[in-house]
């Protein structure tokens, strides 16, 4: 069992060196455009990127060069945070997913129509995500947050957030005419 | 002490004086603690309404705004893995851990009073030795010494928040690479912009910080959540017992005289002072290994440092006029506003002025444990709602924190990128504290090392040849020997 968590651990760690030197050689080829000696600086631009290329690239070998070393870890039961990190998304679903997209999209539709007009039904969506199923609970909490947000953020401090785009900026402005 | 009476008489015996003292400080704990919406926003918010105040009322109002807005951003950081702004992101590393762990509020317990003792300390410091402390760190610190302080705190970094040595070293690679990406320090050139305006600036710090913490924790949690797994914190109101404060006594020397020194020095402040006292804190500890898991040294440390970074920051702007960041620099401009000019000759025109500010600031460190103290017996009580709720209203904080600072849209998708990618670094073990202050200390060091390159005439000789800098590359070559030595210790190899 040890010996085979041990090499599926030395497997992905394998895969994580190459996505490293894969990283860390098109950040190479990218400084090539900045790789100039400066007036008062003749080590350039690129100098202190090229560093710490560098010292990745020794990490990411000898990152490598461990796998192939069997190793026994000493129990380290302090390091609670890092043992309760779900290791896979397998039978999870369509709803991590959903978890993951939504901010997302919410942020790019609140470019275009606005952060008065997209977050009660990001509210309503990710907490529906997240698993409250009661409807009743899901409306109360997003009139209450929306208007704790709308209260504080528009009408005690008046803080710029998005206001979208064409109509959209028009029928957010006048919201917030009438909010403040 | 004369003087120090004087400032407090003329701070406390009117109504308005009180009013704004009261004001400034609850002020400056709700910006402090919304990510964004920082201390600098309120201060730039009331800069032209101080032209209506009293010259003495207008500077104590952004002393107390400044004690107490370092403060501030501890809570959420503790609470929720939101740092209130960028000096209370290594807070987060352990403090938020000791949430998890059932220990939130004494967490807030370390915080606040450890935050008023740093506070406290450095008015103290600041009112006795202004100008002859602000010459010596002025003249011996150049930007040789910055870079050599900056290398040894770096040396640390790698064992925080990872169990392998490799990936933390990669994790701080990673951030070092993330603080390069916009113009350097030097020439001005673009770096991995790929020729768009947005990158030109580089990417901001409370985005990547509100991304990497708590838009990544937001998915983690979700993650266990839908998998059944999740354990919601339990609640304890117990504030830490004096033999847990007296056992922390050496953390909060050392962080205050840490935080007292990046004060002073300009354009460094409470930022490096947290970071470089929790590296210490990790240095200096018997069990470094614990850091990131919720240790109460991982919250005593940067507290410590960041509010001792405040007093001492008023030292190199009063007596000779730089400012240490941004807020320092808008007590500038409300000098001005009353038509005063900061430097050393402001200790004789504006003597009372001056004391107030000193006693404000004094006055607003205590108040913070004050506050403090009813504040962690109340504000955990928050970790009671369930973070199925909690989570839409973390991710909109963190939004609107992400926006309103530069007002752009790019810097909610940087925080969106920089949570998922937080997320799947540390399912694969990579250390967000690593990636963070790799981010904060490599920008400063990259400025400092090109300067210092330039006066060394492009030798790395000099770095050892410098005696304060020699001192501090020797000790940061041997902390990566012993850090290797260390960790080959813990593994056990099988032939």
């Amino acid at each position: 069992m040890l010996a085979e968590s041990s090499t599926d651990h030395n497997k992905n760690t394998r895969w994580e060196s190459i996505f490293w030197i894969v990283f860390l050689l098109i950040l190479l080829w990218l400084s090539n455009d900045f790789d100039k000696p400066l007036r008062y600086f003749p080590l350039g631009a690129a100098f202190w990127p090229k560093v710490v290329i560098s010292f990745m690239a020794i990490a990411t070998a000898i990152l490598f060069a461990s796998t192939f070393i069997t190793r026994i870890e000493v129990e380290n039961t302090q390091n609670s945070h890092l043992e309760e990190t779900p290791k896979d998304l397998a039978g999870v679903g369509w709803r991590t997913f959903a978890i993951f997209i939504t901010p997302l999209i919410w942020a790019l539709i609140m470019h275009k129509v606005g952060f008065l007009l997209t977050t009660p039904f990001f509210i309503i969506f990710f907490t529906r995500f997240m698993g409250v199923t009661n409807w009743r609970v899901l409306l109360s909490y997003t009139v209450l947050f929306y208007s704790t947000i709308v209260f504080v953020f528009y009408k005690l401090i008046f803080t710029p957030l998005p206001m979208g785009a064409g109509d959209f900026h028009t029928v957010t402005g006048e919201l917030m005419a009438l909010i403040q | 002490m004369e003087d120090f009476l004087i400032g407090t008489t003329l701070l406390f015996t009117s109504p308005a004086g009180v009013g704004i003292f009261i004001g400034g400080l609850i002020g400056g704990l709700v910006f402090g603690a919304i990510p964004g919406l920082s201390t600098l926003t309120l201060a730039a918010v009331l800069l032209p309404f101080t032209a209506w105040m009293s010259a003495e009322y207008a500077i104590m109002l952004y002393g107390v705004i400044y004690v107490s807005g370092v403060y501030g951003g501890a809570i959420t950081a503790i609470l929720f893995n939101i740092p209130g702004s960028v000096e209370n992101a290594p807070t987060a590393f352990d403090g938020y851990a000791m949430t998890r762990k059932g220990e939130a509020s004494k967490a807030i317990g370390y915080a606040v009073t450890c935050s008023a003792i740093g506070g406290t300390l450095s008015a103290i410091l600041m009112m006795i030795a202004t100008e002859p402390l602000a010459d010596f760190a002025i003249s011996t610190f150049g930007p040789v010494e910055i870079t050599a302080l900056i290398f040894f705190g770096l040396t640390v970094v790698a064992g925080v928040g990872s169990r392998s040595l490799c990936k933390g070293w990669l994790s701080l690679g990673l951030g070092l690479m993330i603080g390069t990406i916009g113009s350097d320090p030097v020439g001005g050139i673009p770096r991995y912009t790929f020729g768009t305006l947005y990158l030109a600036g580089g990417i901001g710090f409370i985005p990547l910080i509100l991304g990497l913490f708590a838009v990544s924790e937001v998915l983690l949690q979700a993650q266990k959540i839908l998998k059944g797994t999740y354990k919601a914190p339990s609640i304890s109101v117990k504030f830490p017992a004096a033999a847990e404060f007296w056992a922390m006594r050496w953390v909060v020397v050392r962080s205050t005289i840490i935080g007292w020194f990046s004060g002073i020095l300009p354009g460094v402040g409470a930022t490096l002072a947290a970071f470089l006292s929790y590296n210490e804190a990790v240095r200096w500890s018997k069990t470094p290994e614990k850091f990131g898991t919720g240790i109460p040294e991982g919250v005593v440390a940067p507290e410590t440092a960041n509010n001792a970074a405040t007093g001492a920051a008023m030292i190199p702007l009063l007596a000779l006029g730089l400012p240490g960041g941004a807020l320092t620099a808008m007590m500038i401009g409300v000098f001005n506003v009353h038509d005063m000019e900061i430097g050393p000759l402001i200790m004789i025109e504006a003597h009372d002025l001056v004391w107030i500010l000193f006693a404000s600031m004094f006055w607003a460190s205590l108040a913070i444990l004050l506050l403090g103290v009813i504040e962690s017996k109340g504000i955990v009580h928050l970790l009671r709602i369930p973070f199925t709720l909690l989570a839409p209203a973390i991710l909109i904080f963190s939004t609107i924190g992400a926006y309103a600072l530069r007002d752009n849209i790019f810097d909610v998708y940087s925080m969106l990128i920089a949570g998922v990618a937080g997320y799947f670094l540390r399912r694969s073990d990579y250390s967000v504290p690593a990636i963070v202050m790799g981010v904060i200390l490599g920008q400063i060091g990259e400025n400092s090392l090109a300067q210092a390159l330039t006066m060394l005439d492009d030798s790395f000789i000099g770095f050892f040849t410098e005696p304060i800098s020699g001192v501090l590359c020797t000790a940061a070559l041997l902390t990566i020997l012993v850090g290797i030595i260390r960790r080959y210790r813990q593994f056990s190899l099988v032939k």
